[in-house]
Formats: structure tokens, sequence, C-alpha cells
């Protein structure tokens, strides 16, 4: 097959929803978590450390599902410990998450040691299973990772806008000293968002580790943060996190298809989605007003 | 002090990671007294570890001064250990040391800088989110340089670079204090050490470094007294990555003498941890520089035992704790990096102000 | 919701709050010290004092925004526990701050039911219910509120009145706003107390904090004045008796011993010779993005020219301008060099947590380095001098945070004043400063003019402008609509403030100009 039949194919097409999974959990995690005013970069080390709480429950207990819960309640976790932190720690946001990306980095590998004896790999695990009889379309759409993150899209989307605690969380982002000085308390609200935001991006990482069906050391790969610029270039909406999600996906895949089919090194290839962020980053740094900005009061303590 | 609550919990967390992976804390404590500081060996790697790692942390705390977060030392450090690699292997054979070595490393810093002036000139220009496209170059210059090593600058078949002509090489400390044998220090530590005094005076005497310091603070006032912010955040940045290119000195010019995929990995995101430790003064880099190579080495040490990647859980957590110990560490940063995205929108009308 | 009798009625109001000998320090000052204060329904409570006095600090207190370091706060019947905003809005308490605490890119309903927020099962919001209930408010009130228009878009009467609505909307028995007229026009201002009158019948407590004897005559049924952080006295005011000499009381309470000092700089500051030096700033038909619109002005050597006019008409775009910041869109502005004391001076005068050395020499560190090295010793020489003729504390090394407010503005105008500027530029150079810092600063414009500078004062303070200027500018609206001599009235500068006729359309319930309440 030549390289434009493979990139076309239904299958190429299905590998990208798979594959924006990830993404898109780790990058409406960082919408909830920015929109209420916190910064977010432990997007990556709540990725990996929950891709292995997955992997490592699924094993002991043989159930896909409560390693996909042990993912969710992982990410929930160490979502909490940055909103306890940044809110009650008042520990600035960027050092609270490099600190937990790189206790998630080491940390992972040490009890990948710890349990399996090797630093790199883990065993095999099943996904969640779907009939194989069923066609590549409905396996993709029906799949259950796919299903929850545009569930949990729309969940996002909507609850933002209509109901009190989604009103109170952008208060929290836009004007933390105004939301508090009508008795909102901006620390409680900051604290549940982020903390759900770690919940959902678990489930990106369980996804991630069940769709290659091992956990790797490393193997999210920059993808906590690929997802932060989506949601810069989204500007901090759930549906178009989404859809930048989706592109940055295809990046990754169409960048899988190549290495195996020209002749242009690899290397190339494998840091197209790094110079696709940046170049996405830089068209969209500009764009100060409007709907599209930032949360006005992101980093900010009520006075 | 926070730096003595930071020590603290990484005594602790390792007490307790150790007790949990199935080891004697205090037999692992005494593996890593006598990997590290017990034996001269052990001394020479602590000095060696430490080398690049007081370089980055001096790099990271410039930028950090300026309210920039550079999380690029990892990227520059490779391009510029390629760098040092490529131009002290071209240099004529004969090349006498006063000359090799300086050049060499104005290469290596002037590549750290190339390198660092990407996202230097995205946020001074467009206001793109340092954090990110630092991070992004890290990944890039990683296959940057791997392309670059397999097309022709490295050996063929090998992923390293030719050797470097002898005039570039920084001696080895063993060859003056022979206590050090084996190990792979080099003078580069004292250079590190004399780079830390004279960067930390320039932020005080110099133009650029006190007003640096103050944009930090304070870049409206800045800004309002006319002084070119934007453009002195890209200089720091700039500079900062000219910084971390001179870790090379330690790892290649001192050690191996060639330059070799992977070489470095790690002392980037460690110079992080040594400026938020260090916390801006000479010693407490030095210290922290200090530290955190011991608990590298340490980790080497105990690996038999029990995994060294326990040692980057103790960085992060030592972090942490210095964090939220250290009032001035809470404020400073988030500021900087959150201004360029978010301009408020001037309405009509503003709310009153006084 | 009794009725309320007028002050000297002999049924007395329900007491809605109180405090009870409360103290609070900020830092190392005490701003507030054994306050001991009630508030009832039915009256206009007004608190006055110099800036600086407690006033907003006392009111926070009750408001529950800051606990008390001794002493305690009664709300109704009993202590305000737990002491957060939150416990006070549940009881009735509500404050509108001096800057308004809404948030700008959300609608003027959605700021209203902020915290409050009308909803059904799993917190979904009923806005059906709450823009029919703010709609009642508004009616109740007399007002309009454009609900669906985000805050940012509105102006600050409306936003005000969003404040109110919102403190209604949280059946607020108690209303406190600080400051509210300090950035409104004059007829604004009667609106505005024409509400708060209607909602004291009603049987709602109002506290106003002001520093204005006209709006204390005119409207407030009990005084409080506060002085140094203490509470001087309270007192109804008698409407049937001799007003002036009350008025006249509460006026030497405020002042105290500084009313003698004052006294002395009542005197008219020493002829100045009219415009005798040559232009040194003209602009020409200037319009600087949507906020200054054919702006033309002349300022001459040696002259004081005063700008009126409150935030939002088009200051700080002038001020922008003039320090260079932007370049206008149409027109020309030729000026001789120029510094420029900005409005805020906490985040665009000084660098707070730097020392004085450092904020004395601000931006000018490249006239002290030869090839990148600075000269300390020079430095220091300079910084030195500078400190010394400002009159803040001498101790080079300090923080500027360290400072009080009065000595942080010295900081910035001597280092204004000492770039040997021809054109200098002060916005509300004494905004937040004590009487006697006020003072000096006055006193440094004014020899600033006499050394050869012309010297534009911007301020929304009508007593500086008077004493320092030899004609005032009225900006409004982004248009110098007038100029007018120091003489000129209060009411006359109040008026011309609102703008040249057809350039500003009266809304639907503002009251006619001629009605005064």
């Amino acid at each position: 097959m030549s390289a434009l039949d493979v990139i076309f194919s239904g299958t190429m097409l299905a590998q990208t929803v798979r594959m924006t999974v990830p993404y898109a959990c780790a990058s409406l995690g960082g919408v909830l978590s920015e929109r209420s005013g916190v910064i977010n970069i432990a997007l990556e080390g709540i990725l990996l450390s929950s891709a292995l709480a997955a992997v490592a429950v699924q094993n002991a207990t043989g159930s896909a599902l409560s390693g996909l819960l042990a993912g969710v309640a992982c990410g929930a976790l160490v979502g909490l410990a940055h909103a306890l932190l940044v809110v009650r720690g008042r520990v600035d946001a960027i050092v609270s998450g490099l600190a937990i990306n790189l206790v998630a980095a080491g940390g992972t590998r040490f009890v990948l040691r710890a349990l399996y004896g090797s630093s790199s790999n883990s065993p095999s695990v099943r996904n969640v299973e779907i009939a194989e009889s069923w066609g590549l379309f409905a396996r993709t759409v029906l799949d259950p990772f796919v299903l929850l993150t545009l569930a949990a899209a729309g969940l996002f989307a909507w609850g933002l806008r209509r109901t009190r605690f989604g009103l109170r969380l952008r208060a929290c982002g836009e004007d933390p000293s105004a939301a508090q000085a009508v008795g909102v308390d901006v620390g409680l609200t900051r604290v549940l968002a982020v903390t759900i935001g770690g919940a959902i991006c678990g489930l990106g990482g369980t996804a991630l580790a069940f769709e290659l069906h091992q956990f790797q050391a490393g193997m999210t790969g920059g993808r906590g943060f690929i997802a932060l610029a989506a949601v810069i270039v989204a500007g901090w909406r759930p549906w178009p996190a989404v859809l930048a999600c989706l592109a940055f996906a295809a990046l990754d895949a169409l960048q899988i298809v190549l290495q195996n089919q020209t002749r242009v090194p690899s290397q190339l290839f494998a840091v197209l989605p790094f110079v696709a962020t940046l170049l996405a980053l830089a068209a969209v740094s500009r764009r100060t007003s409007g709907r599209a900005r930032a949360p006005a009061g992101i980093g900010k303590n009520p006075v | 002090m926070p730096a003595v609550a930071g020590v603290a919990a990484g005594w602790l967390a390792f007490c307790l990671l150790v007790w949990a992976y199935g080891a004697s804390p205090r037999d692992m404590a005494v593996l890593l007294a006598e990997g590290t500081w017990g034996t001269t060996y052990g001394a020479g790697q602590v000095l060696f570890k430490a080398t690049p790692l007081l370089f980055t942390g001096l790099a990271v705390d410039l930028a950090l001064r300026a309210g920039l977060f550079n999380i690029g030392a990892e990227g520059q450090l490779a391009v510029a250990s390629l760098a040092a690699g490529v131009v002290g292997s071209r240099l004529p054979a004969s090349t006498p040391f006063v000359i090799a070595l300086p050049v060499t490393v104005a290469a290596a810093m002037a590549a750290g800088a190339s390198w660092a002036a990407v996202p230097a000139l995205l946020k001074g220009r467009l206001g793109a989110h340092e954090v990110i496209s630092t991070i992004m170059m890290n990944r890039i210059a990683e296959g940057l340089v791997g392309l670059l090593v397999a097309s022709g600058l490295g050996l063929t078949g090998t992923v390293r670079t030719p050797d470097v002509v002898p005039g570039a090489r920084m001696p080895r400390l063993d060859a003056v204090f022979p206590a050090f044998r084996g190990s792979a220090a080099s003078f580069a530590i004292v250079l590190a050490v004399i780079a830390t005094a004279l960067v930390m005076i320039a932020h005080q005497r110099s133009r650029f470094g006190r007003e640096l310091g103050l944009i930090g603070l304070n870049p409206r006032a800045m800004a309002a007294e006319k002084v070119p912010v934007k453009r002195r955040l890209e200089q720091a940045l700039i500079a900062s990555g000219a910084l971390a290119g001179a870790a090379s000195l330690g790892t290649v010019l001192g050690y191996k003498g060639y330059f070799e995929e992977g070489l470095g990995a790690g002392a980037g995101f460690g110079g992080v941890a040594v400026a938020l430790l260090g916390r801006g003064r000479f010693w407490g880099l030095v210290l922290a520089a200090l530290l955190f190579g011991t608990l590298q080495q340490g980790g080497l040490a105990l690996n038999a035992h029990v995994p060294k990647e326990l040692m980057d859980v103790l960085q992060g957590v030592v972090i942490c704790a210095v964090a939220l110990a250290d009032a001035r560490l809470r404020d400073v940063v988030t500021s900087a990096v959150v201004r360029p995205i978010a301009k408020p929108a001037t309405g009509a009308g503003g709310a009153g102000v006084t | 919701m009794a009725a309320a009798n007028g002050p000297g009625g002999e049924e007395t109001q329900l007491e809605l709050a109180r405090t009870r000998s409360v103290t609070k320090r900020c830092g190392t000052t005490v701003a507030v010290r054994a306050v001991s204060c009630a508030f009832r329904a039915g009256e206009i409570h007004a608190i006055c004092g110099e800036n600086g006095a407690g006033k907003t600090t006392l009111l926070k207190l009750v408001a529950g925004m800051s606990a008390p370091d001794s002493g305690e706060v009664f709300v109704g019947a009993s202590k305000l526990d737990p002491h957060t905003p939150k416990e006070a809005i549940a009881r009735g308490v509500a404050m509108v701050l001096q800057h308004f605490a809404l948030v700008p890119v959300f609608t003027a309903l959605e700021n209203i039911i902020l915290g409050a927020e009308p909803a059904g099962p799993l917190g979904v919001l009923d806005l059906e219910a709450a823009r029919a209930r703010a709609k009642r408010i508004a009616e109740e009130l007399g007002v309009t509120i454009p609900l669906d228009t985000r805050v940012e878009e509105l102006g600050i009467g409306d936003r005000q009145r969003i404040e109110i609505a919102r403190a209604l909307f949280r059946d607020a028995r108690l209303v406190i706003l600080d400051e509210p007229t300090a950035v409104l026009t004059k007829p604004e201002a009667s609106a505005l107390y024409t509400t708060l009158r209607r909602l004291a019948s009603d049987g709602k407590g109002i506290v106003v904090v002001t520093h204005k004897m006209d709006e204390v005559r005119r409207h407030a049924d009990v005084v409080s004045v506060m002085r140094r952080g203490e509470l001087v006295f309270t007192r109804p005011l008698d409407r049937a008796g001799d007003v002036d000499a009350q008025i006249d009381a509460v006026t030497s309470a405020i002042m105290g011993a500084v009313a003698r000092r004052s006294s002395d700089h009542d005197r008219p500051l020493p002829e100045r010779d009219e415009a005798t030096g040559e232009a040194v700033l003209v602009m020409k038909d200037v319009d600087v993005g949507r906020g200054l619109f054919s702006a033309s002005l002349t300022l001459h050597a040696g002259e004081i020219v005063g700008v009126a006019g409150v935030t939002g008409n088009g200051q700080t775009e002038l001020v922008e301008l003039l320090a260079g910041d932007v370049a206008p869109s149409r027109g020309s502005v030729v000026a001789g060099a120029t510094a420029v004391i900005r409005e805020d001076r906490q985040s665009e005068g000084l660098v707070l947590d730097a020392s004085l050395r450092d904020n004395l020499l601000l931006g000018e560190l490249d006239r002290f380095a030869r090839w990148g090295v600075l000269d300390m010793a020079s430095l220091d020489r300079e910084a030195r001098a500078r400190v010394e003729r400002s009159g803040a504390p001498s101790d080079l090394d300090r923080t500027a945070r360290s400072l009080s407010g009065g000595n942080q503005q010295k900081i910035v105008v001597t280092r204004a004043l000492a770039r040997d500027a021809k054109v200098i530029v002060a916005a509300q150079p004494t905004r937040g400063v004590d009487l006697a810092a006020s003072l000096d600063i006055h006193a440094e414009l004014v020899s600033a003019a006499r050394r050869g500078a012309g010297v534009l004062v911007i301020s929304a303070d009508l007593d500086e402008l008077r004493k320092l200027a030899t004609r005032i500018l009225i900006l409004s609206r982004g248009r110098f609509v007038a100029e007018l001599p120091p003489t000129a009235s209060d009411d006359e500068i109040g008026r011309l403030m609102l703008g040249v006729a057809g350039a500003h359309d009266p809304q639907p319930n503002d009251p006619s100009p001629g009605a005064d309440v």
C-alpha cells in the first residue's frame, strides 16, 4: 500500500480517534483546572501515574473495569495533591506541577521495579473488551473510552454554563477576589475543579495504557504538555480543546505511519507533533481579548 | 529555613520509600554515605555529577529572577553538548589549551543560547507561554541531536562524535589530586563555582542583572519607566540558555572527551531543583548542587538494592517541601508566565480605580 | 419591615449590626482601634474621615471580609461566626466595595446571582427565576439594568446599580457602600442617594463611607467620624436644628490637630506669573484609541494646569499618551522631556519589594553603568541625595512596601521631579495620601513649576485642583469640554463633567438635572 492509501484508510481514522482520547482527557482536565484559576502542568504526571495504576490494578484483579476505576481514582488523587499544594499550601502552580511530574516519572519507574522487577515494561493487560465481530466504525465510536471522553466534554461544556458550580468555577478563574467577596469559597471550588480535572485526566492515562496493552516507562511522551497547548489553542473551551487534540493526535498517527513508509529519517517525524505544538502556540498567543482569552484570574488568589 | 525543610522532607521520603520497597532505611543510608562521600572515588563522582547541575541551576536561577521559568535547560544542554563535541573535534589537533578550550566552550554556550532563543523570541514577540515552548524544545532537541549524530556529525554506526582535540579537554581532578583516581570529576567543577560567584556578583553589580531582578518583581513599573522589558526577558532566556550550555564543560570536555547521545540527560530538570532549593544565593546553589549530586551518585550506589529512580522522587519531594516552606516562591513565577497570556481587555468606562 | 420614623422620632430603630471594641492591625499600623459602633434600620449612616482613618477597614470587619484582632462583630442579635463574607451575606449584610466586586466577563445577571444562584436539582441554574427576580428588584429600585450585557461593557453608574441589585437579591438588610460617589458625576450621585433613601424608607439600613461633606449635609441621618483608627463620635443629624453648625463640628472632628496646620495653607499660594513661559506641551486634535477625542491643550513653562474628571473619562488615555506608552491615532503631540507620576503607585510607580535605593533610580541604571557594570558609589550618592530631598525615611535598604502610602508617593514624586523634565504630568498625586504628605507633595509641584517646568495635574479632587492650578480643564467622556478658572464652583464643574448637550443622553430613570434631593 502506498503511504497515501494508508493515511486515508479507515484504520488510520479509527486509530486517530482512539489516540485522541489521552490527549483529549488531559486537555479537558486542563480546561477545568485553568478555568477555575489554577495552572496545571501536572497533566503529564497524572497521565503517567494513572496509566500505571490502571495496569497494576488490572494485573492484580484481572478486571479491566477495576483497572479503569483505579486509573481514574489515581488521577483524582494526584489532582487533589496539586490542588492542595497550590490552594492550601500556596505553592506556585508551576513549581507544584513540575514537582508532581518529577515524582511521577521517577515514582512510576520505582513502582514498576518494585512490582514487576523491570524498570521499563509491565506485563500485558487486556483492553476493555468489545466484540471483534462489530465493524470498525462501531468499534471505534462505541469504544468506551471514546464515549466517556465525549460525554465528559459535553458534561463540562454544559456544566460550566448551566450549573451553579460551573458559574462559581468560572468566577474563581476570572476574578477570585470578586468571587470571594460575594461569598464563594474560592479555595474549595478550585480544589474540586482540579480534582475532577485530575480524574478525567486519569481516564486518559488509563486509555493510553489499555490501548498499548501495557505500561511502559515514559509512555506519555509529552502528551500532557501538548494537551495543555491544546487548551490554550482552543481558548480554554471544552469542545474546541477536544478538536485541537484530534488534530494533534492525527499528527501523531501520521508520524507513526510515515516513520515506516519513507526514507526520511525517523527523528524528523518524531518531533513533528512538538513542532506543530510550538507553531500552534505561537499562532494563538497574540490573542488577548474576546471570549478566547485566558481566565483573567488564573494564578491569582483572592485578596 | 525552607532549605532545612526540604532536606528533612527528603530524608523522610527516603526512609518511607526504602522501607516500602522492603529494604532497611538505615542500611541504605549507610550505603548511600559510603558510596558518595565515604570514598574519594565517590566524592569525585559527586563532584562530577554536581558540575552540570550547578551550571543548569545557575541558568534556571537567572531566568527565575526575571520571572521566567526555563524548563528547557535539558534541550539547551543537549544541543550545546553536541556543539562542544563537534567543534572540539574539528579544531586543528595541535591547538593549545588556551585557545581550544575557550573556543569550544564558547561554541557550546552559543548553541545553548540559540536553542533558548526560540522560546525567548516566542515569548517576547508573541507572548507565548515559555513553560510549554521550552518543554517542546526539549523534545525537539532530542530528535534533532539524534538526527544530526546519525547523519554525519557522529562517527558512523555509533551515537557519538569523534574525540575532541587534546587542547579542548578539561583536565581531570585525578591528574592533580591522585586521591580522586578513577572518578570522572574534572576541573570543570572549579570553573562552575567560579562562574556561580561571578554571576551572583553580576546580579547586584551589573545593569543587566539588577534590571532583571526588578523586572521579575514588577514588570509593569519597569515598563512604565521605559525599560525595554520584553527585550530584557528575551535576553534573560537567551543568557540562561548559554549558562545551561556551559554545563557541557563537565560532561563532554571533562569526562568523556566526546559527545554521546544521552550524555547529561536529567541535568536540565535537576537544575530546576537546584535553583529552587538554592534560592538565589551563592552558597544555596553550590550546596544544592552538591546535595543533588550526592543523591544522583547515591542512587547509583544503591541501585542493586533499591531502584535509583527513588532519587528522582526525592527530587520532586524536596522541591515541594522547599516551596511549601518558602513564601517568596509562591507568587513570583506564576505572574510572569500568566501575564502575556491574559492581557485584560479594556472596557468602556473602567471600574473606579483608586 | 416597619416603616421607619425619621431620626429624632420616638421609636428606636431596629439594630442590624454592631461592633464592640474591635481592633484591626494592618502590618505595623493599627487601622482600627477599639471601635464600637451600631448600625440601624431605616437610616442612612454616614461614616466620615480622612484617607487612612480606618473607615473601609471597619466596615470590612462588619461585612465579614476581614476578621478583627480583638473585639466582636454582631449581626442581628448574635455574633458573626464563622467570620466570613458568606456568613455575613447569609445574615443580611452586603457591602459594595469601592472598586466593585464584579466579574468583568460575566453578564449583569450572572453577577447579580453569583453566590446566591437559584438552582434546581443537581445545581442546574434556574435562569428564568433569576431573571424575573432581578427585574422585580430593578423595578422596585426604579432603575433599569441591562441584564444580558457583559459588565466590562458597562459604565460606572450601571455597575454600581448592579452591585446594589446584587445586595438586594440576597435580601440584604444592611447595605454598606464604600465611597460610592468617588467615581460618579453630580447628577449620578443624586440619583444614587434617591435610591438609597428609598431603600432606607423600606426599612433597610444604609451605611455610606464618604468624605464629602455636602453629601453628609444633604442626605445623612446619622454621622460617625473616624480619625486615625478611632471613632470620635456617632451622632444623629438633627435637621430641625442648625445643620451648618453640626457639619462644622463634624469637619473639625475629622481634621483634629491637623486643622490648624491646614489653615495655614488655606491662604492662596503666592501669585505666579501667568503663563509667561514658552509652550512645553502642545496637543492638537488628538485621538487616542477609544478613550480620548479631539483633545487639544497647550501647557506653558511655569504654569500648573489642572484636568478635572472622574476615572473612565479619558484620564488614563491622556496619561498613557503623554508618557509615551501609546501613539495618537490622530492629531499631533509636541512635548519637551516629560516625567510622569502615574495613578497607581503600587503597581506602576514602585517595585514594592525592592529597596528604596532601587526605586529612587528606577529606569535610570543606564546613567550609572559603564560597560554594563554599575558604579555603586555614585549610584548610592544620587539615591541618598534623592531620599533626603523627598522627606521619606532615609534607610535606603528598606523596601518600598514598608513605607506608608504618603512616603511611597513621596519617593515617586521625587524621582519624577529629579529628571529635570520640562513637562510634569501628575495623575492623582495625593490619592490615598495623608494630609501632611499631600501638602509636601503640593509644595514640590509648585516649586517644580517655579523652576520652569509645566505641570499638568490630573485629579478627581477638585479642592486640590483649585489650590494648585491657574486654570482647570474639564475632561468628560474623552473630550475637553471646558476651561474654568479655579474660582469656579463645584456645581459648575460637576455640570460640565456631564458633557455638552447631545453627547450624553440622560437615562430614562435619571432625575432631571434640576431635581436635587
